[in-house]
């Protein structure tokens, strides 16, 4: 009998698609249940019954963690495990828990309010970084050249909704280019070098940048080892910045994409991922 | 289970679609109204489709 996966998600997308494709070839039955209709608590969790492991592919970083948590809970395996993933999906609490552990980040400072903002930037002079504390694929993530615009781009984040969508960090730009490292379990199968380009400065994959695949390279490799120490094995996009100074873990994704990745490298990540699920449940 | 063409119709302006094969999950773009709509259930090379946000606001994966 087939090992039995539920990739957890609100709908397919490429990736989840390449898993579904090749499970029947990996002895796998790879199957999408809606993020939105698991309705967990109950003890036995009916939802969960047909499933040996749950793979959450949830984007929404609301969703992963209550799913990966409750499922966990009812006794069903889970990828990535609710602690990883809520340790990611809080940009301030993983790098807390990286610095921590003695693992390099950049330079950061929390920012709650105008008052926080304006000392961040007097700390972290411009070209600076304005990111949300909570969100990803680039997204409001802005780079400030000069002190002259800045105060302003903070007026449009005091327009938003929610205290949690204002929380945010102001970082130094580091402009010396990024590492976006491909993890299964605690084995780097990818990694790829990322440039930005086109008119959009920033520098993530799901923007579509160009990319380059990256071979062995010791000091990265240590890196995402420390990032896994952390964390615990599982699936994730590590994302490095490159410095002087060495490399810096800039953030940590816990449903990562990797189209970008596995096209630049030629790397078959839904067999690695395959493996990595049947040596999980062995 | 292979078929050729898989069949629905828009659930919003109620345009027969006719698609190359897609599974549960996957999304796809209604030609008339420009929703995504999701497919729910492949039966009998029937389609049920429901129309979905583009973009989800917490979406950050
Ligand atoms: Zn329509």
């Amino acid at each position: 009998m087939p090992l039995r996966i539920a990739v957890v998600a609100d709908r397919i997308a490429w990736e989840e698609r390449r898993l579904i494709d090749a499970a029947p070839g990996l002895g796998l039955s790879v199957e999408w249940v809606n993020d939105e209709s698991l309705c967990l608590g109950a003890p036995d969790a009916p939802a969960l019954r047909d499933f040996d492991l749950l793979l959450v592919r949830s984007r929404s970083y609301t969703r992963g963690g209550l799913i990966a948590t409750l499922a966990e809970a009812a006794g069903t395996a889970v990828l990535n495990t609710a602690s990883a993933i809520h340790a990611c999906e809080n940009k301030a609490a993983l790098r807390a828990a990286l610095s921590a552990a003695g693992v390099p980040v950049p330079d950061h400072r929390l920012v709650l309010s105008r008052k926080d903002f304006t000392r961040a930037l007097a700390e972290l002079p411009p070209p600076a970084v304005l990111k949300p504390v909570f969100g990803g694929m680039g997204k409001r993530v802005t780079l400030l050249r000069d002190a002259d615009t800045a105060q302003s781009v903070y007026d449009y984040i005091e327009d938003l909704g929610h205290a949690f969508e204002q929380a945010a960090l102001v970082e130094p730009y580091l402009p010396g280019g990024s590492v976006r490292c491909f993890v299964v379990g605690r084995e780097l199968v990818a990694a790829a070098e990322f440039e930005s380009g086109g008119t959009d400065w920033r520098n993530n994959a799901a923007l579509g940048n160009r990319n380059r695949a990256l071979g062995h390279d010791p000091e990265v490799a240590k890196t995402v080892d420390a990032v896994i120490d952390v964390l615990g094995p599982g699936i994730y996009g590590v994302d490095l910045f490159r410095t002087q100074d060495g490399l810096l873990v800039n953030e940590v994704n816990h449903a990562p994409a990797f189209r970008a990745v596995a096209t630049a490298t030629g790397i078959d990540v839904p067999s690695a991922i395959a493996r990595y699920a049947q040596e999980l449940l062995a | 289970m292979t078929t050729a063409t898989l069949s629905g119709a828009c659930p919003e302006c109620e345009t027969d679609l006719t698609v190359p094969p897609v599974g549960p999950g996957e999304t796809l773009s209604c030609p008339e109204c420009l929703l995504t709509l999701r497919v729910e259930a492949v039966a009998d090379g029937v389609l049920t489709l429901e129309a979905v946000e583009v973009q989800l606001r917490d979406w950050g994966q």
